[in-house]
């Protein structure tokens, strides 16, 4: 019967330890893409779909309709039009490519005031005020 | 006395179902309308609709019989609909009826809409799939139009900062 050494040779840590840290960077390679395909087949698969065969302009339609709804969430409330951008790549593209889509603005914090003047480009705004003198500074900035 | 004969024309769908129909009900759709001025002399063969299918030509046809002889939107009242921003997604009860199919037929109507420049009816479409859409998260659309999420991880780090916004009063 055969038996196993207690004492093996030395290894060579340094040697294996890089050789390791190769074989990571290259699962990690393949990982990268795998989801980069992966997002490929999902945009792909969502131009297959109903609603992913109707034209953007169809679909800016749609979005229209919901310019002045609001999402209420269990700590805040957002324009609805916000969350549309967070549905897929292609409602966030022609949302964002649509500026009357954002040319409503209520007045809620200066960043929010400020996204929306940027993506409402050059189209008429329609300003809503509910401010109290805190947001005096923001409301100059509409006006500048 | 006998009232005048209305006009037939006769249509063929993409799938080579053919349906013949009364010119006015055809005529709630501004591109079959354009046709059928450009056409002088009687035809005997049928329009070509390449983009309609026969089952959803059907459908589109429930909805011209129904609305024949009212007047359509002209270019000014949408307008100023725009204008005065009193969009609502207000449906009548028989469109209401008529628009509560499978998400596969409403999506093919409004492309049928669409194409056929039947303003009214792409109206109805549009309003009903924001209504679907109304007080809804990214995520429950996503389920609801079985959407899949293909954010990259920036846009989605981009997303995550958006959401803060709100938060930040």
């Amino acid at each position: 019967m055969s038996t196993v050494p207690l004492v093996t040779a030395p290894i060579a840590i340094n040697t294996h330890t890089s050789q390791n840290q190769q074989d990571i960077a290259l699962v990690d390679e393949k990982i990268l893409a795998l989801q980069s395909q992966i997002r490929g087949l999902s945009q792909r698969r969502n131009e297959l779909i109903p609603v992913g065969r109707l034209f953007p302009e169809v679909l800016v339609e749609i979005f229209s309709y919901l310019k002045r709804e609001w999402w209420t969430g269990p700590s805040c409330k957002v324009p609805l039009v916000l969350k549309l951008t967070h549905v897929s790549r292609r409602w966030r593209a022609v949302a964002l490519d649509c500026p009357v889509l954002w040319n409503e603005i209520f007045f809620q914090n200066e960043t929010y005031v400020a996204k929306w003047l940027e993506r409402s480009q050059s189209s008429n705004l329609y300003i809503s005020v509910e401010a109290t003198r805190r947001h005096e500074g923001t409301i100059q900035k509409v006006f500048e | 006395m006998a009232a005048p004969a209305t006009q037939q024309i006769k249509i063929r769908c993409n799938d080579e179902k053919e349906f013949t129909v009364d010119r006015d009900v055809l005529e709630r759709s501004v591109l079959i309308k354009n046709m059928l001025e450009d056409v002088t002399e009687q035809q005997d063969a049928p329009i070509p609709l390449p983009n309609v299918s026969g089952p959803v030509m059907a459908k589109v046809l429930e909805y011209c019989t129904h609305h024949r002889g009212e007047p359509l939107p002209s270019a000014d009242t949408e307008q100023s609909q725009d204008e005065t921003r009193k969009r609502t997604t207000d449906i009548s009860e028989w469109d209401q009826k008529f628009i509560t199919v499978d998400q596969e037929m409403l999506f093919e109507i409004i492309l049928a809409a669409n194409y056929l420049d039947i303003k009214s009816l792409l109206d109805v479409g549009c309003k009903t799939v924001a209504n679907m859409i109304k007080g809804k998260t990214p995520e429950e659309i996503r389920k609801l139009f079985n959407i899949v999420n293909d954010f990259t991880p920036e846009e989605e780090a981009q997303i995550k900062k958006e959401n803060e916004w709100a938060e930040d009063r």
